[in-house]
Parts: C-alpha cells; sequence; structure tokens
C-alpha cells in the first residue's frame, strides 16, 4: 500500500508536483499516467525518498521510504533501465544490490533466471540492447521478493515480446496479491495492463477510479449505425437521422456511409428503426478507448503547452507574411 | 524468452534489518568488479615502483655516499594521480551513470552508505599503497645498500606507513570531492589543481604565503614523507594536517549528501 498525502514538490518558483494525493493498493496494478512532464517521475522519486518532498508526505506501509528495516525486501522498484555501471557485469550489478539487503547470492541466480538473462549474466551491461537492460532493471526490482513494485516507463523500447512479457508479469505480480504501481504514457498499454490509475497532469491529480469507471466517466460510448444498402441508402440515412435527432441522440456521419450515435441506447435505436421500417446493417456497440479519456481530460494541459508556443507560432506567421 | 514463472514464496520470513556490513559487502563487490579500479591500482604500482627503480639504478655506480630513500619520491608524486582518481570515480561514476538512484533506493541510509564506501576505499587503497611504497623502498635498499646512505628505521616507517597513510588519505580526500560535486570530470581537475597548483603558485607568491603555501602543498608533505620537505612542519605532523582537511571535506560530503536530492 502506497499513500501520499498533499505531496508537493517545488524547484524554485517552479512546482512540479502540487498538492498530490493518492493511493495505491495491493492485490492490483495501478496505472500511473499522465503527458510528459506532468511529474511522474518525481512523484516517483519521492515515494522512494530519493528527492525530499518540499510539504506533504508519502508511506509505502505505513512508514517513510528512509524507515523501511530492509527496503529491498518491502519495494522494488525500476526507475531508469539505463542507471546501471556500463562497466560491471549484470551478475555483479545484481550481487552488489542483494548484498545491500544482506540476501544470498542465490537470489541472484533466481532473478536472472526469472528474467531470462541467467546466459549473459557474465557479459557487462554496457554491451546490453534497451531491452536487456529493462529486464535486469526488473530483476534488480525483484530481488528482495518485494510486496510492493514500481515500475516507471517499464516497455519504454521495448519489443511488443518484450511488452507482452512485461504486462504479464505485472498482471502476475499483482494476481499474488502485490502493489504494483506503473507510470506510463502508453494508453493503449494501461487499458490493458492496469486496473485502477492515478491520473496527473501539471503535477495536480485529475482523476483516481478504476480503469473502467475513468473511461465511461471521461469518454461516452458511441454505436455505430448503417441503414441497408441500396439506391434508397442516402434517403433512408437522412431519415433515420432525424428520428434519432428527435429522440435525444447526437448523430454524426461517418465517411464510410455509416452513422455515429452517441447519446442513446443500442435497444432504443433498433426501436426507433423499426419503427420508422428501415433495415438496419450494421448496430455495433463501441467502447470510447482509455487513449480517448486520457486525451479529454488533460486537454487543460495540452492547451496550456499550445498557448505557450503561440508567440513562436505569431513570429512564424509574421516571417511567412 | 517465453514468460517465465513467477516467484511465489517470500525469500525469507523475516527479512534482515540493513546493516553496515551489507554495504561494506556490497561497496566491495562494486569496486572489485570494474576495470577502472584494475587500471588506476596498476597504474600506481608501476609508477610508484617504476619510476622508483629506475633512479635508484640509475644511481647505481654513481657518487657513493648519498642517500637514496628520496629516489622514491618522483614516482610518488605521480602515482597519487591514479589513485585520486579511483577515489574520485568510487562515487562520482555513480552519479554518472544514475547507479546512485539504484544503490539508495536499496539502502536509503545514507550517511551509512558513505561510510561504507569511505571504509572500504581506504582500506583499499592503504594496504596496496603501503604495498607500493614498501617495494619501492625494499628496492632501493637491495640495490643501493652498501654504496650510499642506509635510511634509518624512523625514515623507512615514514616513507613506507606514511606513504601508504597519505595515498589512502589524499584518495578519501578525491572520494569527498567526488562526492560534493557528483561530476568526474569536475571532481579530478579540482584534485589535479590542489596536488599541483600551491606549489606552482608560491613560486610566484611574496615569501611570507609563499612558505606557507609551500609547506601545506601536496607535493611539499610528498616530499617530507622522504626526507625532503620544506618549511616548519614535515613528516607526521603534515600528515595530521592532511588527515584533518580530509575530515573537513568529507564531513561536507555527509550532510550534502543527507540533504540533497538524488
Amino acid at each position: 500500500m502506497i499513500e501520499a498525502h498533499g505531496l508537493t514538490k517545488r524547484y524554485g518558483d517552479k512546482t512540479a508536483v502540487d498538492d498530490l494525493s493518492f493511493t495505491v493498493r495491493p492485490g492490483e496494478v495501478t496505472g500511473f499516467l499522465g503527458p510528459n512532464g506532468s511529474g511522474k517521475s518525481t512523484t516517483m522519486r519521492m515515494i522512494l525518498g530519493l528527492d525530499a518532498p518540499t510539504s506533504g508526505t508519502v508511506t509505502i506501509a505505513g512508514l517513510p521510504f528512509h524507515r523501511l528495516p530492509n527496503a529491498p525486501c518491502m519495494v522494488g522498484a525500476l526507475l531508469d533501465a539505463k542507471a546501471v555501471h556500463g562497466g560491471r557485469s549484470a551478475y555483479h550489478h545484481l550481487l552488489c544490490l542483494a548484498q545491500l539487503a544482506g540476501l544470498p547470492r542465490q537470489r541472484v541466480d533466481a532473478v536472472l533466471e526469472l528474467v531470462g538473462l541467467s546466459e549473459v549474466a557474465d557479459l557487462r551491461t554496457g554491451e546490453f540492447s534497451l531491452g536487456m537492460g529493462q529486464r535486469l532493471g526488473i530483476a534488480a526490482a525483484m530481488l528482495g521478493d518485494p510486496q510492493v513494485l514500481l515500475f516507471d516507463e517499464p516497455v519504454n523500447g521495448l519489443d511488443p515480446e518484450g511488452i507482452h512479457w512485461v504486462r504479464q508479469l505485472m498482471r502476475g505480480l499483482a494476481a499474488e496479491g502485490r502493489t504494483v504501481f506503473v507510470s506510463s504514457h502508453l494508453m493503449s498499454e494501461m487499458a490493458v495492463t492496469a486496473d485502477h490509475l492515478v491520473v496527473i497532469g501539471r503535477g495536480r491529480l485529475l482523476a483516481e477510479s478504476s480503469t473502467e469507471e475513468f473511461i465511461s466517466r471521461h469518454a461516452a460510448g458511441f454505436a455505430r449505425v448503417r441503414t441497408a444498402d441500396g439506391a434508397d441508402q442516402a434517403k433512408e440515412r437522412e431519415r433515420l437521422t432525424g428520428v434519432l435527432r428527435a429522440a435525444g441522440g447526437e448523430v454524426l456521419a461517418e465517411a464510410d456511409g455509416a452513422l455515429r450515435v452517441s447519446g442513446l441506447p443500442l435497444a432504443a435505436i433498433s426501436d426507433l428503426a423499426w419503427e420508422e421500417k428501415l433495415r438496419l446493417y450494421e448496430l455495433s456497440p463501441h467502447q470510447a478507448s482509455l487513449e480517448e479519456a486520457y486525451m479529454q481530460l488533460t486537454q487543460g494541459a495540452v492547451e496550456y503547452r499550445s498557448d505557450r508556443n503561440a508567440p513562436v507560432e505569431d513570429a512564424l506567421a509574421e516571417v511567412a507574411a | 524468452m517465453s514468460p517465465v514463472l513467477l516467484p511465489t514464496a517470500p525469500v525469507r520470513p523475516e527479512p534482515p534489518r540493513s546493516r553496515l556490513s551489507h554495504a561494506l559487502a556490497s561497496e566491495w563487490t562494486k569496486i572489485r568488479s570494474v576495470q577502472s579500479t584494475l587500471w588506476t591500482l596498476a597504474s600506481m604500482f608501476a609508477l610508484i615502483l617504476g619510476i622508483g627503480l629506475l633512479a635508484d639504478l640509475y644511481e647505481r655506480g654513481q657518487t657513493p655516499g648519498q642517500p637514496y630513500l628520496d629516489n622514491g619520491l618522483g614516482g610518488f608524486i605521480v602515482g597519487q594521480i591514479p589513485v585520486v582518481t579511483l577515489g574520485v570515480l568510487a562515487v562520482s561514476s555513480e552519479y554518472g551513470t544514475g547507479m546512485i538512484r539504484t544503490t539508495l533506493t536499496a539502502y536509503p541510509r545514507r550517511a551509512s552508505l558513505l561510510t561504507a564506501k569511505a571504509l572500504v576505499f581506504f582500506g583499499l587503497a592503504f594496504v596496496l599503497g603501503t604495498l607500493a611504497t614498501g617495494l619501492q623502498v625494499l628496492g632501493g635498499m637491495v640495490l643501493l645498500s652498501g654504496q650510499g646512505t642506509d635510511p634509518t628505521g624512523g625514515q623507512i616507517l615514514l616513507a613506507v606507513l606514511g606513504g601508504g597513510l597519505y595515498l589512502a588519505l589524499i584518495g578519501l580526500f578525491a572520494l569527498s570531492v567526488g562526492t560534493l560535486l557528483r561530476h568526474s570530470a569536475g571532481a579530478l581537475a579540482v584534485m589535479l589543481g590542489l596536488l599541483l597548483l600551491p606549489f606552482i603558485l608560491a613560486l610566484f607568491m611574496p615569501s611570507g604565503p609563499r612558505d606557507d603555501l609551500l609547506t601545506y602543498s601536496p607535493i611539499n608533505m610528498s616530499a617530507s614523507l622522504y626526507g625532503d620537505g620544506t618549511g616548519s612542519l614535515g613528516g607526521w605532523p603534515l600528515l595530521g594536517v592532511l588527515a584533518g582537511a580530509t575530515a573537513v571535506v568529507l564531513a561536507g560530503a555527509f550532510a550534502a549528501l543527507q540533504r540533497r536530492d538524488v
């Protein structure tokens, strides 16, 4: 369990994290979402006691990080896969971390096996690919078999197989009852991995809810409706549009001739069409993606950036004119 | 690679509490598992022993009756540079690679971690430094005994044990500067400046500041270990001054590491 209360971090007059409170529970994967520069990594560093908050607190199992009796046996973290000494072998990198926690050498062999790096254990980490580096970072996080795991952008630079592997690993860890906190800017990845979401923008909490609830609240679902093919198709489409709008639906024409309807349940659309004696060749439900929900929610942060670029764009326009 | 099995059983029901001995074991693994340690220490041996023995060989068959202990001084002065490099790298390479964040996540007791780093480095530098100065003095005695003026027991002790202590202290000073600056190149530049500049600047100073600069310059400290120093202080007392200065900078390093964000 990770609990943040009023977590704030200021650098001079710039506020990186602003009064952030959230809870990360055991037994599920919690996604930590936000645009670049929104304060995700700063928050991660404060959780791990690397950066001191300007105000507010964050605890793991009720204790601030530096008070944990043996941090690696309670918390495992992957912050930056490239943060290793490239001249040291994978084995020795993990060994020095295991020794810090007073763990036996067998744990090093065990985590190397876990991430599939046993055969390259004696290779210097500087020769590792990005994917191997991520696996090494995950191995380091797993050394103490911790109950709480933090991953900062763990699938960055991984190939599809690696992404699948990390996803399975995180789901598996959560299924074992562990607390898994994963930051990402890849919405599609979080949609299939995270049970719960903490979304931030410009250092502030924007939403904290289950993934499903987040999607349904921040992006409406819609139906795709297509009238029967034939000479009258265009006319029938117009008639249907009129009826649906009269019933309170929002109707948009799609490029392929179908209609995109929101605000009406599928059954109501079907009933209205039947009353009009219109045959439908398609009536399909569509779930708004997490990506759309996220874009909608974080629009503020994005617009903020556009505004800041505006003077540059104006200047460019002037030059062009 | 296919998805792998997950560990299900906890490592042990009661994890061991973090202890200094854990950090000592870890730092020993760290320092012995990178090539830079091997190269810097090999360079130290090559410079101290090589230059010293060359000077001894050159002196064979020359004017008899000369003291020969100070033949080791030239090699000792340049041999400090790799020790200082190793000291700087012991901490700054962790900042340069980002490893420091991994280390402090695994071991949040920062003061304890720096203590372990300092102890491991100091021990290694002292043992190998003393071995290098000892072998150099021994080589001189084998090559020149009977021809030149043999050093006294006290002089040998100062050159060998004092030399080892000096190397370990100056390296620990460098480790502290590396912790304060967190940047390899910057810390190395500062250390080279501290080693060489006081002696060079003294040449252009009026007599008052010149004498002080000379006395406390690392080059004169080194020379006094071999019986060649100038100024009012010499040998062991100057080592005491170096130990005091190192303690101050190390205390600064502890304070900075405790207070700063990583």
